[in-house]
């Protein structure tokens, strides 16, 4: 029995994908960390005062809808790190670690915006939204967050449970 | 043969010969072509019968109204029928056949269905085939539906993909006219959002084959440069093939594109359709007009056709419809059409123009007053006769063009609910104001140059309306543009001999119309469904105006008092494989994968589906002859030793906050807010109306982190439940909560030796002192490799733990926790045994909870606390049906015979009684097979049940044929005391 190590498994396939006809490549970064932070009734996020729950490099603060922000970052986290950021910001958040719960997926190219177009009813124009914006919505069928991290690159946070069947959606089953 | 391909001039591909085949034949046509004007240009006028008298038909339009040239394109899965051939595309090896004949399209024995005319007039299936009663279901609609009809659907799978996709856009310009181009170049110059769509194989509208000139440029350089122009915009995209079928709400429109439908099979990577879902800020209807037909006795006639289309045949597609070419129309649309034709090589040979002192504008012969009162021919026109005052003259021609006016398409417009409106200087139906503006000729207006006008004034209004600064595009003087002059309708000839067509794809005639109207169904909607006028394929497209004139005629009121029937979406029809996009197969709705899934199907699960999720169902073993045979070793395996299964799907939810206890305490019965932290309960969630929602456990596992589990099917209503209580119904506390449920995989390690598994891998002391039954904690596994929650907890009645850990690990620990209970035999179990487990034990889940049920009625009226002062659905808990003591209760119920068996579904009746409604005292929730009792066994909820225990009851099945005696238990069948949970 001691052989057996407990290893994590990827929820996606860790290798990316260049889909065919598309310029687009799918990839899953590291799963690492996911918090979700709900703002207290009253009390005001913002970046300054959640960085300290992403200082690290690859750490990032996504904003999904009002008062509700998530942390991704490529290093997992343990409880007690959890119970610690919880405790930093008790005046004003409640933190939750949901990490293995929710999976990132990214989707770069010069096609990406076309190819999302066939899953997210979001406008992704630009000026509608921009490099940074973090949105809750549909990809498909899936509850997702989605995230602009550049002009033709996107980040997509889903449910783990719903993580192979995106993928094939994503990348036409190939 | 009548129609030829003109030596010269339109917009085909003269250099290359694409081949084809039409009802077997092989022909040839060009790129370019469609399989209308193919079939034309190869002398074949003839494409299709009509839908009740099997009248042999030609095409009227060019375009996507067609109501005749009905055919079935491509083979297999391909396989499509009733496209238009006037919208079909022609590529190489296209097969094409015709439709609603046999055994042919020239010799089509349906026929003879003229000869009983008289029995087919309007309603005819109201009034006979009455005969006997029961031969109109069995003998009469099964041969009329066969001999009426329309093309066949193919029966193989598309083997195409379909696309769906969203667009964000400023400007939508419906139609790619010269308004929506208008509109479009208004809109892109100025920097907007801009999407133009139109149904064509190619934008430009009426400028693929206009005669007028825009400046010094012919009506196609036009087209062209303004093409050039809006293609260079970055900010505007072209969609050609793309019909915008519907109006939304949100301003959202529906179009699909027939991005290679087009084509013998999509290029790679391409689908075959792609349906657009459009949210637009402001849209512009630039979707011109349709030519209105002039009713006329044999007006049916393969070779007559709108005048428009044979411009577009003639000009677009260097097509001549005939050797003999009249023109008859109620405007100068007649002069415009003869002088076009005959400019493209047409030999126009009469002129009948209505008007009366109509002027000669051309050679052609003119007929001023005149008007076609009969047309000869077989299958194809040969003659007319035009009566002018009261001389009669008999014309030799292969082809008639008709122009009667044009009718706005409107369509859009007028698909949610506002009705269009009659305007008498204009003779036409409009959009009525409020609704989604039009432009050009959609709008009414006559001529080019008031088109081009209307399309940039539109756009730059709409804009300004946006916040965007525009000016609109300008224009150079038309040359030779319409005639603006309003037109009278003439919506059919008096006096004409023969049937006179109003409605060509229904066979609906004007005298249908009368008909209708002389036995009371004059109003539009009741004429529509009486006569079938403007229904199936082209709803009407042609039909529809010249249907309310004649009403109107006939009831002696204007159109305006007759009005029109409702708009709806599709505009055109849309393909099954559109709408469903690329949800099909096992694509058609996403799958959620257990974090333990890889692990089951490892060990040979079989998996159901439960919702979404794909759940292990039973691990079969080589040699077990069936399901059953499995699962009663697998529930037997867990009662004996130890079975792990797979519990991740249950609903998992995250509570914090300095009133989280308060919160749970209002939304559970059970005193569940003072619970100790370390320590799990059983609970339950009624609704506002006091019937349970749900049922599951809360943890404490810290002083303010709560954890949550809900009913797999009920996990997302119990999260919305929890959200509209936090914040609509008590936003004063503090609390919060997130989903868990895909964060933590869950195992069920349940039976006698599920400790001394577990004890091999958890780092905690699991005795029964230190962690007792319902004790919840955090815990790690393998020296803090994984950290883990642990409960003691059972669905089964016996020793059991439910170890929840991070999804990532669930595969790994569910592989160590079977190599730590390997020495006990340690068993898989799928959802059926645990089913098996839990009525065993008489634990409900929701084939019990139902929506119906309250907590007494589970036998659960314990758990409802008396101490607190409020909980979601207490309030109507002392209603009077609620606590009613005839309601039905949870019972057990097993066979007098342990042979026998009912099923769950089944009613129970008391012995003796009849099965009638009234006697019915409930019904068997759930049921399996026990291997512990040794029988069927079952839940039912049994009125006044818990009194009746040991009484004999008749379980009845009429659906199965089964009567099974039956007596009433508990619903514990095992282990009553619960001793086995405490050891």
């Amino acid at each position: 029995m001691s052989e057996i190590r407990l290893p994590a498994e990827p929820a996606f396939p860790p290798a990316a994908i260049d889909l065919p006809h598309r310029r687009v490549r799918v990839s899953a970064p590291p799963e690492g960390r996911v918090l979700q932070i709900e703002a207290r009734r009253g009390a005001t996020l913002d970046a300054a005062r959640l960085g300290v729950l992403a200082a690290g490099d690859g750490d990032a603060l996504r904003e999904f809808a009002p008062g509700q922000w998530a942390v991704v970052a490529d290093a997992p986290i343990g409880s007690a790190e959890v119970t610690a950021a919880a405790a930093a910001l008790a005046e004003v958040a409640h933190v939750f670690d949901i990490g293995p719960g929710r999976v990132r997926l990214r989707l770069d190219g010069a096609d990406v915006v076309d190819h999302l177009a066939a899953h997210v009813v979001v406008d992704l124009t630009l000026r509608a939204f921009p490099v940074g914006r973090t949105v809750a919505t549909l990809c498909g069928h899936v509850s997702v967050w989605l995230t602009r991290l550049g002009e033709t690159a996107f980040e997509i946070v889903a449910p783990r449970s719903f993580a192979a069947d995106l993928h094939g959606e994503l990348t036409g089953h190939t | 043969m009548s129609g030829h391909r003109l030596p010269a001039g339109g917009r085909i591909d003269r250099t290359r010969t694409l081949a084809f085949s039409f009802d077997g034949t092989p022909l040839t046509g060009h790129p370019g072509d469609t399989v209308a004007s193919a079939l034309i240009a190869s002398g074949r006028m003839l494409m299709g019968r009509s839908f009740k008298y099997h009248r042999p038909r030609g095409p009227v339009t060019a375009g996507s109204a067609e109501p005749n040239a009905l055919i079935t394109v491509g083979a297999g899965g391909r396989r499509e029928p009733n496209l238009r051939a006037t919208m079909a595309e022609l590529h190489d090896g296209l097969a094409a056949s015709s439709q609603n004949r046999w055994p042919s399209l020239t010799w089509d024995v349906g026929a003879l269905n003229g000869l009983a005319a008289p029995f087919f007039s309007a309603g005819f299936y109201y009034k006979t085939f009455m005969w006997p009663g029961a031969a109109w279901e069995k003998l009469w609609e099964p041969m009329i539906r066969r001999a009426a009809g329309l093309g066949r659907a193919g029966r193989e799978a598309d083997p195409d993909r379909f696309e769906k996709r969203w667009a964000h856009c400023d400007l939508l310009v419906v139609g790619g006219g010269p308004a929506g181009l208008a509109a479009a170049l208004t809109a892109g110059r100025a920097g907007a959002e801009v999407i133009l769509a139109d149904e064509g194989s190619e934008l430009g509208g009426t400028l693929l084959f206009d005669t007028a000139r825009i400046g010094d440029a012919s009506a196609e350089a036009f087209l062209a440069a303004t093409l050039a122009e809006l293609a260079s915009l970055p900010n505007v995209r072209l969609l050609p093939r793309a019909t915008v079928f519907g109006w939304y709400d949100d301003m959202v429109f529906g179009a699909v594109e027939r991005v290679s439908r087009h084509l013998a099979a999509p290029p790679p990577g391409e689908p075959s359709e792609r349906l657009w879902r459009i949210a637009a800020k402001r849209a512009l209807i630039a979707t011109g007009a349709e030519e209105r037909s002039i009713v006329f006795g044999g007006n049916d006639r393969p070779g007559v056709m709108t005048a428009s289309a044979a411009v577009a045949y003639a000009r677009r597609f260097g097509v001549a419809i005939g050797h003999r070419v009249a023109v008859f129309a109620n405007s100068a649309e007649g002069g415009r059409t003869a002088r076009s034709l005959a400019a493209a090589g047409v030999d126009v040979v009469a002129l009948i123009d209505a008007r009366d002192g109509a002027a000669p504008e051309t050679t052609t012969r003119l007929f001023a007053g005149g008007r076609v009162i009969a047309t000869r021919g077989g299958r194809g026109l040969s003659g007319l006769t035009v009566a002018t005052g009261s001389r009669h003259e008999e014309i030799a021609a292969d082809a008639l063009a008709v122009s009667g006016g044009y009718d706005p398409r409107i369509h859009l417009a007028c698909q949610r609910g506002r009705r269009p409106v009659w305007n008498e200087a204009l003779g036409v139906f409009l959009a009525p104001e409020g609704t989604l503006p039009t432009a050009g000729s959609a709008g009414g207006a006559a001529t080019l140059a008031a088109t081009l006008s209307e399309g940039a004034e539109r756009a730059r209004d709409l804009l300004v309306d946006l916040g965007i600064a525009a000016t609109r595009a300008t224009f150079e003087r038309v040359e030779d543009d319409r005639d603006g002059t309003p037109i009278r309708p003439l919506w059919r000839v008096a006096g004409s001999r023969g049937k006179a067509f109003v409605d060509l794809q229904n066979d609906v005639h004007a005298g249908d119309l009368e008909l209708a109207v002389r036995e009371g169904y004059d109003h539009v909607e009741l004429a529509k469904r009486y006569t079938t006028a403007g229904m199936a394929t082209d709803q009407g497209k042609l039909s529809n105006t010249p249907a309310i004139g004649i009403l109107a005629e006939t009831r002696g009121v204007t159109p305006a008092e007759v009005g029109t029937t409702t708009f709806r979406p599709f505009y055109t029809p849309v393909s099954f494989g559109a709408l469903a996009g690329p949800s099909r197969g096992r694509a058609f709705q996403p799958v959620r994968r257990s974090p333990l899934h890889a692990w089951a199907e490892r060990h040979g699960a079989v998996f159901v589906e439960t919702g979404l999720w794909y759940r292990s169902s039973y691990f079969p073993r080589p040699g077990e002859t069936g399901w059953r045979t499995t699962v009663d070793r697998e529930a037997a395996a867990v009662r004996s030793s130890v079975g792990v299964c797979d519990v991740s799907t249950l609903g998992k939810i995250e509570v914090t906050g300095a009133d989280a206890a308060t919160f749970l305490d209002r939304l559970y019965v059970n005193a569940v807010g003072a619970l100790p932290v370390g320590r799990v309960r059983y609970g339950v969630m009624l609704r506002e109306d006091g019937f349970v929602l749900d049922d599951g456990t809360v943890a404490r596992l810290a002083e303010d982190r709560w954890f949550v589990t809900t009913t797999t099917a009920q996990a997302g209503p119990v999260l919305a439940h929890m959200e509209f209580h936090a914040q609509a119904v008590w936003p004063e506390l503090d609390v919060a909560f997130v989903s868990v449920s895909d964060r933590w995989a869950q195992m069920a390690i349940a039976g006698p030796k599920s400790r001394e598994t577990l004890a091999g891998l958890v780092d905690a002391d699991l005795s029964n002192e230190a962690f007792p039954h319902l004790a919840a904690r955090r815990v790690t596994l393998r020296s803090g490799a994984v950290e883990a929650l642990l409960f003691r907890l059972s669905f089964s009645g016996e020793l059991a733990y439910e170890l929840a850990v991070p999804a990532s690990r669930a595969d790994a620990v569910a592989e160590a926790i079977m190599a730590a209970g390997a020495a006990h035999g340690i068993t898989p179990y799928g959802v059926e045994a645990l089913g098996v487990l839990r009525i065993e034990k008489g634990h409900v889940t929701h084939n019990e909870i139902d929506g119906t049920v309250t907590a007494h009625d589970l036998g659960l009226g314990g758990l409802v606390s008396k101490k607190k002062t409020d909980f979601v659905g207490r309030r109507m808990l002392g209603r009077e049906g609620l606590s009613d003591s005839n309601r039905r209760q949870l019972v057990g119920l097993v066979p007098v015979d342990p042979q026998a068996r009912f099923r769950a579904g089944a009613h129970v009746l008391a012995k003796g009684a009849a099965a009638t409604l009234e006697n019915d005292q409930g019904n068997v929730t759930s049921m399996c097979f026990s291997p512990t009792v040794g029988s069927t066994i079952g839940l039912a909820l049994v009125v006044r049940g818990r009194e009746r225990h040991g009484e004999e009851v008749v379980v009845w099945n009429a659906l199965a044929g089964e009567v099974t005696a039956a007596r009433i238990t508990s619903p514990v069948f095992v282990d009553p005391a619960a001793e086995r949970l405490h050891v």
